[in-house]
């Protein structure tokens, strides 16, 4: 079942973010580059909630994973691009698989508990370990030559990252929707909706949801290499339960039962919370009610409106 | 004892406890290839507990369950369903957001690359014309008929069928006895569990009863009809007497 406004809408917010970058300023550009590195972090909150049926939020955890996996690696790596990006994914899915293999052995909402601890156990190992991770002031992305396929690039907020980012994000939405209309994303689904019956059409419940999950870390991973290359700096706060909560109010706002939701949750809630920032202080409380009314009115966020009331 | 070992299913000794409560205990019974065995029971009897042990959802306290002479009382449901033990659902149990051959599709795992089974067997079923519809617009009947076709895809040696009228009209429960009768009568070994009499002697050649975790009775429909114990457990004691 392809989602083609879906992906057309996503792909069309994503051109539209590298047309107006070099138009809006360096600033802007940075923001929006750090937007996409947010909403791989949302899509992959969405895969983990809505296709592995794991209440995860602990998503910012396997997000800082890739972030942290990036800068650790980048001096060995030297400056290769492709490659830190490659263990930002790898290192995602890795913490993501052994999460997911632990919260499958409980409850729906024991998982969802589990998830906190996860969150909270990695904000407090992470401030324990300053000297591997930087604590709270974090630590900056080493001073190399960074080089993509031959091609060298500034690491940084700038337009040559965002549009490193949005070309990725892209290739990777294009992907899910192929793979969407797949039978094998048919079983996804299934399982999704009633582990029990797909069990007993033959299909092991368990292992989708843990690859589902895994490829949600991967995807949060990638994301989390992205953004340590973006921001140059990788601190603590990245993978914190608040970061985690982010990425649910991103998908929420979006709409969570689609993954082309995430990206404009994103590009909403944080657009919104710069401009609204020059106005007043009062930010926060402006989101949380703009929150609760897309909870009221659209529980589905704004890829509910394009579903059809009435299929008979 | 060569009849039993031929019995395409069978459970020996089966006993579960929850905590302190035994909701089964040692429950033997089997079924032959291509014959149809109703187990039948008051609530409380221990039939949905039975079910679950067969199916794997949970495993029995106690004793063995037998496919064509295997032991799978450790399998999982996943892989009871890939050696030929399929079931439905007492409460209908589909995707909602999915089609009729989308359904199928799945029933079949990748099997039947042209359709051309799942379309004759949709076709015996009478869902033919249903096949690009989203299952949550099919009427009751139907989804319980679908049901029974997916589980038919899966090819099973053996199908449980958990109270397959349940909720239906009179013409619905009719063509499903029907369907019984005519598409796994002598082709599959079959398990019923049903509360609705009629149903029943209509389409078992055997009937087990069931009352407080155990076998109470077991026979043909109609000896088991008649048997005082079974009048006393479905009308009360008065019938007993």
């Amino acid at each position: 079942m392809r989602d083609r406004a879906g992906i057309l809408i996503s792909l069309a917010i994503l051109l539209a973010l590298c047309v107006a970058a070099p138009v809006v300023g360096e600033f802007w550009s940075g923001v929006f580059a750090r937007c996409v590195t947010w909403m791989f972090l949302a899509i992959s909150f969405t895969l983990a909630y809505s296709y592995a049926n794991i209440p995860s939020v602990a998503q910012a955890t396997v997000f800082g994973a890739g972030a942290y996996a990036a800068i650790w690696l980048a001096p060995t790596l030297q400056g290769n691009v492709t490659l830190m990006l490659l263990a930002g994914t790898v290192a995602g899915g890795l913490v993501a698989a052994v999460f997911g293999l632990l919260l499958l052995r409980m409850s729906h909402s024991g998982a969802a508990i589990g998830a906190i601890i996860f969150a909270v156990t990695g904000s407090i190992l992470g401030n324990a370990a300053v000297s591997v991770t930087g604590g709270a002031d974090g630590l900056p992305l080493p001073a190399l030559n960074f080089h993509l396929l031959g091609v060298v690039v500034a690491a940084g907020p700038n337009n040559t990252m965002l549009v490193l980012s949005t070309a990725l994000l892209a290739i990777l939405l294009i992907g899910f929707w192929y793979v969407s209309g797949t039978s094998t994303w048919r079983i996804v689904r299934a399982v999704q909706q009633n582990p029990v019956r797909a069990q007993v059409l033959g299909y092991n419940a368990a292992l989708f949801r843990v690859v589902v999950f895994t490829v949600a870390g991967c995807v949060a991973g990638l994301g989390g290499a992205l953004y340590a290359l973006i921001s140059r700096h990788v601190a603590i706060d990245v993978v914190s339960l608040s970061m985690s909560l982010k990425s649910i109010l991103w998908a929420a706002v979006g709409g969570v039962t689609s993954v082309y939701g995430g990206p404009i949750g994103v590009l909403l809630v944080q657009l919104a919370s710069e401009i609204l920032a020059r106005w007043t202080v009062r930010v926060d409380l402006i989101i949380g009610v703009m929150l609760v009314l897309i909870a009221l009115w659209l529980p589905q966020g704004i890829m509910g409106l394009l579903k059809r009331p009435d299929r008979h | 004892m060569q009849a039993k070992q031929n019995q395409a299913f069978r459970v020996e000794g089966v006993s579960k406890m929850f905590g302190a409560f035994q909701a089964l205990n040692d429950v033997s019974l089997g079924v032959s290839h291509g014959e149809i065995l109703a187990i039948i029971g008051p609530n409380g009897a221990g039939k949905t507990t039975f079910v679950n042990i067969v199916s794997g959802v949970f495993g029995p306290s106690k004793g063995r369950v037998l496919l064509e002479g295997s032991d799978i009382t450790a399998f999982s449901p996943q892989r009871r369903t890939r050696l030929g033990l399929s079931r439905t659902f007492q409460i209908t149990s589909l995707f909602g957001d999915m089609t009729v051959a989308e359904h199928m599709q799945l029933a079949v795992r990748g099997g039947d690359p042209h359709g051309d089974e799942r379309a004759e067997l949709l076709e015996q079923m009478g869902l033919a014309g249903s096949v690009a519809r989203p299952v949550d617009t099919l009427s009751h009947g139907d989804q319980r008929i679908l049901e029974m076709a997916m589980a038919l895809a899966t090819k099973p040696k053996v199908l449980l069928l958990d109270e397959p009228t349940a909720g239906m009209s009179v013409a619905e429960t009719d063509t499903m006895i029907q369907l019984i009768c005519d598409r796994l009568r002598g082709k599959v070994g079959v398990i019923v569990i049903e509360h609705d009499m009629n149903v029943v002697t209509q389409t078992s050649d055997r009937v087990t009863v069931l009352a407080a975790g155990a076998v109470a009775a077991s026979g043909s429909p109609e000896e088991v009809l008649r048997d005082p114990l079974v009048k006393e457990l479905y009308l009360g004691s008065a019938a007993g007497h």
